[in-house]
């Protein structure tokens, strides 16, 4: 989790320092930079164009909201110390108690395939058994 | 209130659906479907020579009157009389218009247009008390319409006239005709008895002049018959068939002139003007299949060398029953005939001498009483490569190597011929369009909707057509085979017993008839697709088959076998072959027979077979207290996708899918009710009467429809007035009570009946429900309206569970007692359709589409999408717009992402 903590940050930071390349160019940035060029005025230049701009910070936080959930997912390692135990059983209730509340939800709405009625396209058909025919007498 | 509007927008929406469902558009009219009309078996012709348009007028035993073009045989004009016996023309006269006399009791005389066909007058002419229905003979004369009564107590005839435009009787008087036997004929003026020692007896209807002619010595005492002669002359002509020959009779100046020469029985006889008032005879016979045309002078006896000519077509005449001609001088002063023929397989056949066919009409297409739908062979690239799957599955090996490079060269060659073919219908994509006008390749298609109609008749000839275009593909007639009869009505066994799906054997169909001259059965093994046979092909089977069956299982070749029940209980299986096959599968295989005038139902198994002989053994009987009048299982080729019903509460109500119901409709005349219908749904392996249902006062139509959970029938209540269709579901509750097998006779209880009757404002012809291939697609009822219409209603509004207070189901509309007509699901819009004797349909390869063939007079074919074309793009899908926004969105891709890309360079730089 660190690890991945810090490679989004150090992500981040080139992020933020190369916003405009593209992953292509990004390889490339080992290339000593070209004569005349001065890396600290470029970053100046960066991040003031990126402070002054408020849709990317308006974008930033929407997808951390997006994320959130995701990120929550893997979260149960995270804890950590002497009360873990208790810790760890309280979360996984709580998880319990929150699909819980989802499946009555959608149970309330009838939206679980819980009646037979939602599985009767698969039912398949009987095996037929005996085989018969004829009819009237011809004359 | 609200609840109640909401309610009625629900209903009028259904109905919108219903109606926007069905829609034919104006260019699509023609496109997939086509309609042929016919007349049936020529009974009178009159050659017109008078009119600019050259017309022949014909009065058939359909009870048809028509107007033939003389070029290409096509109906000029059509008029259908009354069905059976109140319409049967008893005589047909062209002049300045067509008189008909049909009817039988009161006789309705019918002045045609010689045009259009328009009415023009009608009247009735009653029989008095004493007189007989039958032997009542016509002629027409200068205006006068007599009608001859034979009086079979008093030994006269009596001769009534009448004015023909209005009906009024002008004279009434009776001819004493001693020593007469029934068989007299009325031609021209006169009327001619033969009597039974041989005597030819005339007198003229005009003035009671008598004249004899004694015929002894030709009919040497032989049962003979009086035949009439077609003439389109002056000249009274008239025939004496016996045995072998016919002699021809003329009279003139009220004398009777017999011909020298006798001719065959089988040869066309007519007779014409020719040169300074004599007569020309023209006579044909069929010999080999070629229809041989000669002629003479009848005063002369001189033969006519012009006329002498001989017809040949692809197919091979059959004999010829009747013939017309007009022969006409040429300039030159040679003399040319325009003949008209009527052969016994019903086909009517126009040619002109020293020329030739000019055209024919297959006639025996108005009697169809049995249809197959076939499918097609692959094409020959195709079956190339099937054939090498094949050869790999195939016991003998040839060894690895060889086979290996066998293989691999066999699939290089098959290859490179679909490459040269898909080239080929590249190259010539704009060629190819007006060949396929004229012939279309007999080939599979993508979908399974081109198909082959094969048509049983009941004059014994049979037909594969084209299901695209209506053509006759090939035409085969089987002359020594005649149908069966079961309640009146002419039957056949036909079956297909391998389809075109198993190559490299070809597909094969069974057609089991009876032969005409003996009692025994007998059976035609053919292959659909070009009418030839296989194997024994027409052959007699040495016994009486009374019932068949065509079994479930395919031998080692994919052919299906037919048990056949002998008139002395014994079993037969048709190839003998698959004896052993069928007494392995013994156990699982029950069959029945039912007595439509006894009531009496017998159900057997095979359960005691040997390897060697094959017994059936009966296992229950019942015995209705009725006639059977109708009887239907369900068709074989049925599938059932959805095992149950979604009630309001989610649960399953599971359908009571029994393959083995046959429903059993049985009517009786009542003293208190009137008629009385019953209905019984007999499960026919275990022989329980599953339900049963009474109808009182309902009588004929009686239509019934048996398909899935459910059976539809209509009837015309006595009572109310008016046709009814009730409907009966079965379900077998809320939970099945074994949900992988379905067996007759494991122990259940009966099932829930749901029941419902509805009103339909129109009279009912023929009755069918829709098929597709997986059962998928819901159900509609085709309908054949006396009308001439087909009408097209969904079962969901046949649906006994339609609710009669608030809606509580999803897509159950609620009851109304009249069923709605609307003129958008006439499926054949304004192609009217006369006589519609029952409606065919077919799974094609598309799951949405059904095939429909309905016969009758009129042959109507086209394809019905009951839940609308799910599985297909529509024929107005825009391939040019959607191929323009798919090129042109990967395009602006491409260039944006140029754009995109120059763009951040250009920030980098900045």
């Amino acid at each position: 989790m660190a690890s991945s903590g810090s490679r989004s940050n150090n992500r981040r930071y080139k992020w933020a320092l190369d916003f405009n390349y593209k992953s292509k160019q990004e390889r490339s940035v080992d290339v000593p930079s070209p004569p005349g060029y001065n890396p600290a005025l470029g970053q100046v230049y960066t991040e003031t164009s990126k402070e002054s701009d408020p849709n990317h910070l308006i974008i930033k936080k929407s997808w951390d909201l997006a994320l959130g959930p995701l990120k929550q997912v893997s979260s149960f390692k995270m804890i950590e110390g002497s009360h873990s135990a208790s810790q760890k059983f309280v979360y996984f209730l709580g998880n319990i108690l929150s699909v819980g509340l989802a499946l009555f939800k959608c149970q309330s709405m009838g939206l679980l395939p819980s009646h037979t009625s939602d599985w009767l396209a698969f039912v398949e058909p009987q095996i037929r058994m005996e085989y018969s025919g004829g009819g009237l007498l011809l004359t | 209130m609200s609840g109640h509007c909401v309610h009625v927008i629900r209903v009028i929406s259904f109905l919108l659906l219903f109606k926007s469902s069905f829609c034919l558009y104006e260019d699509q009219i023609g496109k997939f479907d086509w309609r042929q009309r016919f007349i049936g078996k020529l009974k009178f012709s009159v050659l017109d020579s008078k009119s600019n348009v050259k017309k022949i007028f014909v009065a058939t035993e359909e009870n048809v009157v028509a107007a033939l073009s003389m070029k290409t045989g096509e109906l000029t004009w059509r008029q259908v009389l009354e069905k059976g016996p109140q319409g049967e023309i008893k005589f047909m006269h062209a002049d300045s218009e067509v008189i008909t006399v049909s009817g039988n009791g009161p006789f309705i005389v019918r002045g045609w247009n010689l045009a259009n066909g328009y009415s023009h007058f009608e009247w009735n002419s009653f029989n008095d008390a004493d007189e007989p229905h039958e032997n009542v003979l016509w002629t027409y004369h200068h205006g006068k319409l007599y009608k001859v009564v034979m009086l079979d107590s008093q030994q006269v005839a009596r001769i009534i006239s009448y004015n023909v435009r209005s009906g009024g009787q002008l004279a009434a008087y009776t001819v004493n005709i001693p020593g007469f036997s029934r068989k007299c004929k009325a031609i021209g003026i006169n009327l001619v008895c033969l009597s039974n020692n041989g005597e030819l007896k005339g007198v003229t209807v005009v003035n009671s002049q008598f004249f004899n002619l004694d015929v002894s010595a030709e009919t040497k005492g032989a049962n003979c018959d009086l035949l009439s002669v077609d003439s389109s002359s002056d000249l009274p002509v008239l025939a004496i068939g016996c045995k072998q020959s016919k002699l021809l009779v003329a009279i003139k100046d009220n004398t009777f002139k017999a011909l020298s020469e006798t001719v065959p029985i089988s040869a066309g006889v007519s007779v014409t003007q020719h040169v300074s008032g004599t007569h020309l005879i023209v006579l044909s016979k069929q010999i080999d299949g070629v229809i041989k045309v000669n002629g003479k002078v009848l005063e002369t006896d001189q033969p006519v060398e012009d006329i002498q000519s001989s017809f040949q077509s692809s197919s091979p005449f059959s004999d010829i029953e009747t013939s017309n001609s007009l022969c006409t001088l040429r300039r030159d002063r040679s003399v040319y005939c325009q003949i008209l023929l009527s052969t016994v397989d019903h086909s009517i056949i126009f040619a002109q001498t020293s020329s030739k066919i000019m055209w024919t009409r297959e006639e025996a297409l108005a009697n169809i009483i049995s249809v197959e739908l076939v499918d097609l062979p692959v094409s020959d690239i195709e079956a190339a490569i099937e054939k090498e799957f094949d050869n790999k599955e195939a016991p003998v090996d040839i060894g690895v190597p060889s086979g290996f490079v066998g293989m691999f060269l066999r699939r290089l060659t098959s290859q490179l011929l679909q490459l040269k073919s898909l080239l080929l219908t590249v190259v010539s994509l704009g060629e190819s369009v007006e060949k396929n006008g004229l012939e279309v390749d007999l080939v599979r298609d993508e979908f399974g909707l081109h198909k082959l109609i094969v048509a049983v008749t009941s004059v014994g000839k049979l037909y594969g057509i084209d299901n695209l275009s209506g053509n006759v593909v090939w035409q085969k007639y089987l002359g020594e085979m005649e149908t069966y009869k079961s309640i009146d009505k002419p039957v056949v066994s036909f079956y297909v017993q391998r389809t075109s799906r198993h190559l490299p054997y070809p597909a094969q169909c069974f057609i089991l008839g009876k032969h005409k001259a003996s009692d025994e059965s007998m059976v035609y093994t053919f292959n659909p697709i070009n009418g030839q046979p296989i194997g024994d092909g027409l052959h007699r089977l040495g016994y009486r088959a009374v019932q068949s069956l065509l079994l479930h299982f395919v031998d080692d070749q994919f052919l299906k076998g037919v048990l056949l029940l002998d008139s002395k209980g014994g079993l037969h299986v048709h190839p003998e072959s698959q004896t052993a096959l069928v007494s392995e599968h013994a156990k699982s295989i029950f069959f029945f027979t039912a007595n439509s005038e006894s009531g009496l139902l017998v159900g057997y198994t095979l359960a005691h077979s040997s390897l060697e002989k094959l017994v059936a053994s009966e296992v229950w009987r019942i015995q209705l207290s009725h006639k059977i009048t109708g009887l239907m299982s369900k068709s074989p080729l049925e599938r059932v996708h959805s095992q149950g019903r979604v009630l309001g509460d989610r649960s399953v109500l599971y359908k009571y899918i029994n393959p083995n119901l046959v429903a059993v409709m049985t009517q009786a005349e009542d003293p208190i009710h009137k008629n009385v219908l019953s209905i019984y749904l007999i499960d026919v392996v275990s022989g329980s009467i599953v339900f049963s249902i009474v109808h009182k006062r309902a009588t004929e139509p009686i239509h019934l429809v048996h398909s899935e959970n459910w059976i539809v029938y209509t009837y015309f209540s006595d009572k109310s007035r008016r046709t009814e269709i009730g409907a009966l579901e079965l379900y077998e509750g809320k939970t099945q009570s074994n949900t992988s097998a379905f067996s007759s006779v494991a122990s259940f209880d009966s099932p829930i009946v749901e029941r419902q009757a509805f009103i339909l404002p129109a009279g009912i012809e023929a009755m069918k429900e829709t098929i597709t291939e997986k059962g998928i697609t819901s159900k509609h009822i085709l309908v054949g309206l006396n009308s001439g219409g087909i009408l097209e209603i969904p079962w969901m509004f046949l649906d006994p569970r339609r609710p009669l207070g608030d809606i509580r189901e999803e897509g159950v509309i609620p009851y109304m007692p009249e069923l709605p007509l609307p003129a958008e699901s006439i499926i054949n819009y304004n192609q009217t359709l006369h006589r519609v004797r029952a409606i065919h349909t077919a799974p094609s390869g598309l799951e949405s589409t059904c095939l429909v063939f309905i016969y009758g007079l009129d042959l109507f074919y086209t394809r019905v999408a009951p839940s609308k074309t799910f599985d297909v793009l529509k024929e107005d899908f825009d391939y040019l717009l959607i191929t323009a926004v798919l090129v042109g969105l990967s395009v602006a891709a491409y260039a944006t992402k140029r754009l995109a890309q120059r763009k951040a360079l250009k920030q980098a730089w900045k």
